[in-house]
């Protein structure tokens, strides 16, 4: 085999360094994705626990 | 991850010397003396103890043995482990030498307060390291795990591949991220947030006469309405609308204004109740459609939970714990591989209506939370002060059996289930809400609203005020819920963006690993079936949408492209595709070690097949250090005049009844032989 079998944790590291670089991305949503990855936590519950929780955050944000 | 030597550089871990002890059919101290980690062909009978040393290596590493991993036997295999004469007080045990002795370590099995416990001598980091990073390389192959593989099905295939390529975390992280969106979709039906925003603007209109859609308008809207009192405060900004209000305020008109809001609030909870009920409705038709679809065939369901067993009994037959031709679970006379076939196909259909059914769950609870909105509004409306007055009782009552609607769907909704479909209730059926008594009650409540102020027509002060509060709170509702919905639109956008990409990325790569990986196999097969029509095998992945669902083996045969092989080639070219999928992950997953072992691997094979496996062998994996056991004479002894002149020790095992499995001594090197 020539081509180096890149794994799945390369494939996920990688990845994880590219979201805050796309086009239209939110930069609360990216940091929120790269955060919970970092730190191992990144599950739908807890995903969806900081989105919410960012959006009661900016609504009641006066600016 | 690859294995650092001394030096910090990478190095393969070769073996150099095995002791194994009271393992299986190895009763005394078998000792194999590899001299720098030599290749080793070792032939016995069956029954003679060959497996016994493959079963301690697979140990060693795994603290498992696969094929002796039933329930019945239990603890994956280890209580069947240990040699049968062997006294409970002492340990069996294997021990391994390796090209870094820093890695040497002996595992021992023992009785400790009558439980079996194994502990390895060494308990440095870098072995650990060294034992975690082998467990994720391919190191063993025996006969009967040879169609394995290939007998799978394609959501098998995925997930085995996906486990050996760490690629079952990629799959999990793409479901956090799909869960994400749809959650997030949900969430923006759930809030209804369009309709607030509309029932806010009409009470704008209605109160004065102009829709506001920015703060310029706002202010604009409110300088008009405050001109008549000629106060002394421009409106530019709420500060400036803040201390309007304060200026015109009146004490005896706080319990009216205060009133006035309470109906307003209560108008507003009617109003997106309406809006909310289309809502539920479209969604429960759906629903509806979709569980007459599903429960027309009850049978399935019930059928759902024969999965497990199901599952077992394949098991047994995969791991040929059960070997006759006849069903594991019924006993009925049956082919074995037919069996086999059939089983995974009905474990497919069921996992695959089991699917179906989840996602008609999940509906089911986002229409429960879709009911469970309005009804936790309506409920704050009932007890709003407007309702307290006396005058008010029948509209509250309307609004209670308003109430009693949702919460009775919602209650018959919950107690739903697949098996009684004569409980479903029809779409048109469900929620009965009166239109017209929705109107009258928001038609009177308005009324009342309105008397207050027409009360009150002479008072131009109390009139303003009223608007102004009126107006200045919906306004910044509407603000507040617009804000909310660019947010949440925002992460809706953001989330989609970063599920797609990774979906494009997780394609990508898997796309990629299986052409390579797929050169191989193509390349090994076609050494060993030079003159046969099955050309360009590959492992090809299979979608659904966005969705992998599983891997297939395609192939040219007689110049045309079909799947799956077991469709057309014989036991025997199974076996060796089989034996090509496991050399080629061989190169394609182990980084640390340098070894592997073949367990009498060639049973099916012809003598052409077995002589061009075996200079495949010393042609392609000439830098391995080769474990290959076999039982077949004419096999050995070809082999061992094909390896004359390489680093191979040659040995035979046999087994006696007081010594157990016992190696021929000595060992002898072909090098030293000649």
């Amino acid at each position: 085999m020539t081509d180096r079998v890149r794994s799945g944790q390369e494939i996920l590291d990688e990845f994880f360094t590219e979201i805050a670089g796309m086009d239209g991305m939110d930069n609360d949503v990216a940091n929120i994705v790269i955060n919970l990855y970092r730190e191992e936590k990144l599950t739908d519950t807890n995903l969806s626990n900081e989105l919410a929780r960012i959006r009661g955050e900016k609504t009641s944000d006066k600016d | 991850m690859n294995w650092l030597g001394l030096e910090g550089k990478k190095q393969v871990i070769k073996i150099k010397e095995i002791q194994i002890s009271g393992i299986r059919g190895i009763k005394e101290n078998l000792n194999i003396t590899l001299d720098s980690s030599k290749s080793i062909l070792i032939y016995g009978d069956n029954g003679s103890g060959k497996s016994s040393i493959t079963d301690a290596i697979e140990w060693f590493y795994s603290d498992r043995v696969e094929h002796l991993s039933s329930e019945e036997i239990g603890r994956k295999g280890i209580n069947a482990l240990r040699n049968v004469f062997l006294p409970e007080d002492k340990a069996a045990y294997a021990e391994l030498r390796f090209s870094d002795s820093r890695l040497d370590s002996r595992k021992k099995l023992f009785c400790k307060r009558s439980k079996l416990t194994s502990e390895y001598s060494n308990s440095t980091e870098e072995f650990d390291n060294y034992i975690n990073t082998s467990l994720k390389e391919n190191l063993i192959l025996r006969y009967k795990d040879l169609l394995k593989f290939i007998l799978f099905t394609k959501a098998e295939k995925l997930e085995e591949i996906s486990q050996i390529i760490g690629f079952s975390e990629v799959t999990k992280v793409k479901t956090v991220f799909k869960k994400a969106v749809n959650s997030l979709k949900k969430e923006l039906k759930f809030r209804n947030v369009d309709s607030q925003i509309n029932n806010k603007q009409a009470l704008i209109l209605e109160q004065i006469g102009q829709n506001i859609n920015n703060d310029q308008q706002y202010f604009n809207a409110v300088r008009e309405l405050v001109a008549p009192l000629k106060l002394p405060v421009e409106v530019k900004d709420s500060q400036s609308i803040d201390a309007i209000l304060k200026l015109i305020k009146k004490p005896e008109d706080k319990e009216a204004l205060s009133q006035q809001l309470s109906y307003e609030k209560v108008i507003g909870v009617i109003n997106t109740l309406k809006d909310s009920i289309e809502n539920i409705r479209s969604s429960y038709e759906k629903y509806y459609e979709q569980y007459q679809t599903i429960s027309k065939d009850i049978d399935k369901f019930k059928k759902i939970s024969l999965e497990k067993l199901l599952s077992e009994g394949l098991l047994l037959l995969e791991k040929g714990i059960f070997e006759d031709d006849k069903c594991p679970l019924c006993l009925q006379e049956k082919n074995r591989k037919e069996l086999i076939e059939e089983l995974r196909e009905r474990i497919e259909e069921l996992a695959a209506f089991k699917k179906e059914k989840e996602a008609l769950e999940d509906e089911g609870k986002a229409i429960q939370r879709l009911i469970q909105n309005p009804l936790s509004e309506i409920e704050a409306g009932l007890g709003e002060k407007c309702l307290l007055k006396e005058e008010n009782l029948e509209i509250k009552s309307g609004i209670e059996q308003l109430k009693e609607s949702f919460s009775g769907a919602l209650s018959k909704f919950k107690k739903l289930t697949f098996i009684e479909r004569e409980k479903i209730i029809k779409p048109e059926e469900f929620i009965l809400l009166d239109d017209t008594t929705v109107q009258k009650i928001v038609s009177t409540l308005k009324d009342k609203m309105r008397k207050i102020s027409t009360d009150r027509k002479d008072d131009q002060k109390f009139t303003i005020n009223s608007k102004l509060i009126l107006v200045k709170q919906a306004y910044t509702e509407i603000m507040s819920l617009k804000k909310e919905l660019e947010i949440l639109k925002q992460q809706i956008q953001s989330m989609e963006l970063i599920h797609n990409e990774f979906v494009k990325k997780q394609k990508a790569a898997l796309s990629s690993f299986l052409k390579a990986i797929s050169k191989d196999i193509n390349e090994f097969y076609l050494y060993m079936n030079r003159a046969e029509e099955v050309d360009e095998i590959k492992l090809i992945p299979l979608g659904e949408g966005d969705e992998l669902i599983g891997i297939t083996i395609e192939f040219k045969f007689h110049g045309n492209i079909d799947r799956p092989p077991d469709k057309y080639l014989s036991e025997s070219h199974l076996n060796c595709l089989g034996i090509c999928l496991f050399l080629s992950s061989v190169k394609a997953f182990n980084d640390s070690n340098k070894f592997f072992i073949l367990d009498d691997v060639i049973s099916s094979f012809d003598t052409a097949h077995r002589t061009k496996f075996a200079s495949l062998l010393m042609e392609k994996f000439s830098d391995y250090q080769i474990f290959l056991f076999t039982h077949e004479k004419d096999w050995f002894e070809y082999l061992t005049n094909a390896v004359k002149g390489e680093s191979w020790i040659i040995t035979k095992i046999i087994w006696n009844y007081e010594n157990g499995a016992e190696l021929e001594m000595p060992l002898f090197n072909l090098k030293q032989r000649k």
